[in-house]
C-alpha cells in the first residue's frame, strides 16, 4: 500500500470547508472522507502480485562493457495491469533506467529491459523486482516486492590481451609457421629442408645431404602437448590493492595473457585457485575453449581473509599430470607467508615440475624507496628498503630451490610472464 | 542459467467463482464512480445530520449534557413548569419577547460582550425580575458600570469545586446556612455602591446581590459558575441555591453571546487577543498533511540494495606502517643501516662486485666508478657514526646522489 502526492493535495483542499465552518470535527471528516477515497483507490488498484516474473538468461560480459537483463512480466489476469516497475541490482551492476512504466493487457506478456554496465568483476546479482499500481483516482496505490533470481557475469577485462599479437609472431617464429623457416629450437624432429646462408652448420643432416647431393638441414619443432598448470592463490596476501586493481585481478590479467598464448602453441593449460580450499578448477579442457573456461572459472573469484594452504594447492596441482609440467604459482612474494607455508611443499613439487612464481609488485614501493625529503620520508625509504631486501632474500631463497621468480608491476607482469614461457619453448625446457 | 516463475495464480480458470465474476463486474469505470458518488452522499448526510443533531459542547450551556453543561439544572427547572429560553446570539435575543417582570436573564460568556450587545441586553431587561450574571469577567464588569470588580481567589493556590463555603446572609432565596461549591472568582462591592455580599471569604464574596434601581433591575453576579454544571449540581447545596437563584419567576432567559455579533472596530471584553477559530483546526489540517506527506515521500519503489562489498586493503599499507614503526622506535642507526645495506646491494650488482668480496673492494669500485675520494664513498657506504635523524637524512640524501653518481658519472 502507498499513497501519492495528489492524497496530500486533497487534503490541503479541506482548508475551503475548515474555513467556512471552523471546528476540529470539519478536519476529522475531511481527514475521514479522503482516507476513504484512500481506501477506495487502493482497493480498486488491483493486486501488485498479480504479475508472472521471469528473467531471462544473461549474456555474461567483459568487466567494462555494457550488457543487458530482460524480464518478462505476464499477466495472467482479466485486467490490465498497469504501473511502475523496478528491476533493481546491486549498485555495483551498474543498472541504468532500472524503473519502467509497464502496461500490461490482460493475458499478454511484455519483455522489460535494464542496460547494465558492472563495475566489479564477478557475479553482480539482482535484487528484488518491485511493482507498483496506482488506482483510479491516483491517490493510492499496492506496491509488492518479490525477488527474480538473476545475475550477471562480469568477466575479468583482460587488458593485457593487447600484447597477445606480438607474443603470437613471436611464437610463430619459433614453431617455423612464419615464411622464411629457421632451424627449429625445439627437441622435436620436424622436416629436412635445404641449407640457407645462415643457417647453423651444425644442424646439417649429413647423411642426408650424401643422399641428396646438396646440403640439406634438419629442422626442429618446438614440443608440444606440454602441460601447463596456473596456480592461482587467492588467500589474503591477494586482496592487496596495487593501484586501483587487487593483486588477484593483476595475477588473472597476467594468466589470461600466459592461456591465450600456450592454447594457441599447443599446450594444454589447467587452472587451480583457491586459498584454504580449492575455490576454482579448470582441468582437461580443450585447447579451442580453454581461454573462455579459464576466464569464467576465475570471473567469480573473491580474495579471501584466510591463509593459503599450499600442502592442499601444489597437492591437487601435481595430481593434474603425470608428466612433468610448468607449474605457474601466482602469488605475491610475502615473505612470511611464503616462508612459513609454502616452502616446504615446494621443495616436493620442483622435483617432478619446472615450477614458476609469477609476484605482482607494488611500484609504489620503489617509489617510497626514493623519496628521502623530511624525517618521516626517510623511515619511510628505510621501511621500504628493508620490505624490498626480505622480498628479495624470499626471491633468492626461491632461485635456490630451483624456481624461476618473475617479480613485476600489474602493467609488467603478463608480459615477462609470457617472455618467460617463450624463452623455456625456444630452449625446450618445458 | 535457470529463470523462475515466482508467482503464479492459485486456481485453474474453472475455479472462477461468482464472487469473482462480481469483483470484475464492479471494477468498471462507471462502477468505481457509482462508489465514490455513494460513499460522497454518505459522508456528506453524515456531515448534515451531525450539524442538526449534534449536542452543545459548551461549557455552561443548556443544551450541554457534558461535565460543563447545565442541562441538569435546566431541565429541572422546566420540570417545575418554568419556560426556558436560550438565546446564543444578539439576533435570537431580538427575537425572544421583551423579560417582564416574572423573568430571570441569566448571562454566561460576557467576555463576548460588546458595547452594542449590553445595549441591546439592558434593553431586553429593563423589566426583568432579576439579571444573573455568571462569572462575568473583570472587562465586562467595567464596561457594565455595576460598581462590583473582580477579586483575586479567596485563598492562595487554585480553589477546588469540592470546597465549600457558606452564604452568611439572608437574601430571597438564601438562607443564612446555604453553601457552594468556591469557585476561581470572588467579588466585591465598591464602598458606594448599595447590595449584599454572600459566600464571603476574606472580602471576595461569591455572590454579590444589587438591589433593583429604576430602570435597572435586581442584578446577581455569581462567581462560582461551575456549581450550576452538570458535573457538581449536586454537591452541597448548589442545586437549592441555583434553583431559587433562578427559579423566581417563571420564565428564565439563557443569554450566552457570541463573539460573532461583535461590531467591525468595537472594543470587546474580552481579555485576551483574538484568535480566530479557524486557526486550531487548519494547524490539525496542516500537521495530518505532514504527516501524509512523510508517509508520500518516504515510500520507496522497492529497498535499498546492499553491495556485498569484498576485503581488499592497499598493499603498501604494510611497508607505511612499517615506516611508522622506525619512526616511532627513534632508531636512526638501525634505519641507517638498512639504507646502507641496499644501496651496497644496489651497486655491488650494478658494477659487478661479487657479494662476498668485502667492503673494500665495493669502495674501490665505487669510487673508480664516480671519481670520488676513497674516504668519502667508505664513510658513506660502511660508516657507522649516523645517530640523529639530521644526520640520517643528510646520508640518505647521500647515498641517493652516490648511487645517480654511479649509474650516469
Amino acid at each position: 500500500m502507498m499513497l501519492t502526492g495528489r492524497l496530500v493535495a486533497l487534503l490541503l483542499v479541506g482548508i475551503v470547508p475548515v474555513l467556512a465552518r471552523p471546528s476540529v470535527l470539519t478536519v476529522w471528516l475531511w481527514f475521514l472522507l479522503c482516507l476513504v477515497l484512500w481506501v477506495l483507490d487502493v482497493v480498486l488498484a488491483g493486486s501488485a502480485k498479480a504479475l508472472t516474473m521471469q528473467r531471462q538468461p544473461t549474456m555474461p560480459v567483459r568487466l567494462g562493457e555494457p550488457g543487458e537483463t530482460t524480464l518478462l512480466v505476464g499477466n495472467p489476469t482479466r485486467r490490465a495491469v498497469r504501473g511502475l516497475l523496478r528491476d533493481a541490482w546491486q549498485p555495483s551492476a551498474g543498472a541504468r533506467g532500472e524503473r519502467h512504466r509497464v502496461s500490461v493487457p490482460a493475458g499478454e506478456q511484455r519483455a522489460v529491459r535494464t542496460a547494465l554496465l558492472p563495475t566489479r568483476r564477478g557475479d553482480r546479482a539482482a535484487d528484488r523486482v518491485t511493482v507498483r499500481r496506482i488506482g483510479p483516482l491516483g491517490l493510492g496505490g499496492r506496491q509488492a516486492s518479490v525477488q527474480v533470481a538473476g545475475h550477471i557475469r562480469a568477466l575479468p577485462p583482460f587488458h593485457s590481451r593487447k600484447h597477445l599479437p606480438s607474443r603470437l609472431a613471436m611464437l610463430r617464429q619459433l614453431d617455423g609457421r612464419s615464411a622464411v623457416r629457421v632451424r627449429g629450437q625445439g627437441t622435436e624432429f620436424d622436416s629436412l629442408r635445404d641449407y640457407v646462408e645462415g643457417d647453423d652448420v651444425r644442424s646439417i643432416d649429413w647423411r642426408a645431404t650424401a643422399r641428396r647431393q646438396h646440403v640439406v638441414v634438419r629442422t626442429w619443432q618446438p614440443e608440444k602437448d606440454r602441460q601447463i598448470i596456473l596456480v592461482l592463490d587467492t588467500s589474503r596476501t591477494s586482496a592487496g590493492r596495487v593501484g586501483d586493481t587487487p593483486r588477484l585481478d593483476a595475477a588473472m590479467d597476467a594468466a589470461l595473457l600466459l592461456t591465450a598464448l600456450a592454447s594457441r602453441a599447443g599446450d594444454r593449460v589447467d587452472l587451480v585457485a583457491g586459498d584454504r580450499r580449492v575455490r576454482s578448477r579448470v582441468v582437461g579442457s580443450p585447447r579451442s575453449t580453454v581461454l573462455s573456461d579459464v576466464v569464467t572459472a576465475m570471473a567469480p573469484l573473491e580474495p579471501a581473509l584466510l591463509e593459503a594452504d599450499w600442502t592442499l594447492l601444489t597437492t591437487s596441482a601435481a595430481a593434474l599430470s603425470r608428466q612433468r609440467a610448468l607449474v605457474v604459482l601466482l602469488t605475491p612474494l610475502e615473505p612470511a607467508a611464503i616462508e612459513e607455508s609454502l616452502l616446504p611443499p615446494l621443495s616436493v613439487l620442483v622435483r617432478h615440475h619446472r615450477v614458476l612464481v609469477a609476484s605482482v609488485a607494488d611500484a609504489e614501493l620503489t617509489r617510497m624507496r626514493e623519496r628521502r625529503g623530511g624525517t618521516k620520508e626517510v623511515y619511510d625509504a628505510a621501511a621500504a628498503e628493508r620490505t624490498l631486501a626480505l622480498r628479495a632474500r624470499t626471491a633468492a631463497t626461491l632461485e635456490r630451490m630451483g624456481v624461476h621468480v618473475i617479480d613485476a608491476d600489474p602493467e609488467q607482469l603478463p608480459v615477462q610472464l609470457a617472455d618467460h614461457y617463450l624463452l623455456l619453448k625456444s630452449r625446450g625446457l618445458l | 542459467m535457470t529463470s523462475l516463475q515466482v508467482w503464479e495464480r492459485q486456481s485453474a480458470p474453472a475455479a472462477t467463482t461468482g464472487k469473482r465474476a462480481i469483483r470484475e463486474r464492479l471494477s468498471g469505470p462507471m462502477a468505481i464512480l457509482t462508489g465514490i458518488l455513494v460513499v460522497l452522499g454518505l459522508v456528506l448526510g453524515f456531515l448534515l445530520w451531525q450539524a442538526a443533531h449534534r449536542p452543545s459542547d459548551l461549557p455552561l450551556d443548556p443544551d450541554n449534557p457534558g461535565r460543563a453543561g447545565t442541562k441538569a439544572a435546566v431541565e429541572v427547572l422546566r420540570a417545575k413548569g418554568v419556560r426556558v429560553d436560550v438565546a446564543r446570539s444578539d439576533e435570537e435575543l431580538r427575537d425572544l419577547d421583551e423579560a417582564d417582570g416574572q423573568t430571570v436573564v441569566v448571562v454566561t460568556d460576557t467576555h463576548n460582550l460588546g458595547e452594542s450587545t449590553l445595549a441591546g441586553l439592558e434593553r431586553f431587561s429593563r423589566e426583568a425580575r432579576r439579571v444573573v450574571l455568571l462569572e462575568p469577567s473583570y472587562s465586562a464588569l467595567e464596561l457594565w458600570g455595576l460598581g462590583v470588580q473582580q477579586e483575586d481567589p479567596p485563598e492562595t493556590g487554585l480553589p477546588e469545586a469540592t470546597d465549600r463555603v457558606s452564604a452568611g446572609c439572608v437574601s430571597e432565596g438564601l438562607s443564612r446556612d446555604d453553601a457552594v461549591s468556591t469557585g476561581s472568582t470572588g467579588y466585591s462591592r465598591m464602598s458606594d455602591t448599595p447590595g449584599t455580599d454572600c459566600f464571603t471569604v476574606k472580602d471576595s464574596s461569591a455572590l454579590v446581590i444589587l438591589p433593583a434601581a429604576p430602570e435597572v433591575p435586581e442584578t446577581w453576579v455569581f462567581g462560582p459558575a461551575e456549581a450550576l454544571t452538570n458535573r457538581h449540581i449536586t454537591r452541597f447545596d448548589n442545586a437549592g441555591v441555583t434553583l431559587r437563584m433562578l427559579g423566581a419567576g417563571d420564565r428564565v432567559v439563557w443569554y450566552m453571546p457570541t463573539f460573532l455579533d461583535l461590531v467591525e472596530g468595537e472594543e470587546t471584553a474580552s481579555d485576551g487577543p483574538e484568535i480566530p477559530a479557524a486557526v486550531g483546526p487548519l494547524t490539525l489540517l496542516a500537521l495530518l498533511a505532514l504527516v501524509t506527506t512523510m508517509l508520500w515521500r518516504g515510500r520507496r519503489l522497492g529497498r535499498l540494495v546492499p553491495e556485498p562489498l569484498p576485503a581488499v586493503v592497499k598493499a603498501i599499507e604494510t611497508t607505511q606502517s612499517r615506516g611508522r614503526m622506525y619512526h616511532r622506535a627513534g632508531d636512526p642507526a638501525r634505519s641507517a643501516a638498512i639504507l646502507r645495506v641496499a644501496t651496497r646491494g644496489r651497486l655491488s650488482t650494478y658494477l659487478g662486485v661479487p657479494a662476498d668480496a668485502g667492503d673494500e673492494a665495493l669502495v674501490d669500485a665505487v669510487a673508480r666508478a664516480c671519481a670520488r675520494p676513497h674516504a668519502d664513498v667508505r664513510g658513506l657506504l660502511v660508516g657507522t657514526e649516523s645517530t640523529d635523524e639530521r644526520h640520517l637524512i643528510q646520508l640518505a640524501q647521500n647515498l641517493s646522489a652516490l648511487e645517480k653518481d654511479v649509474h650516469r658519472p
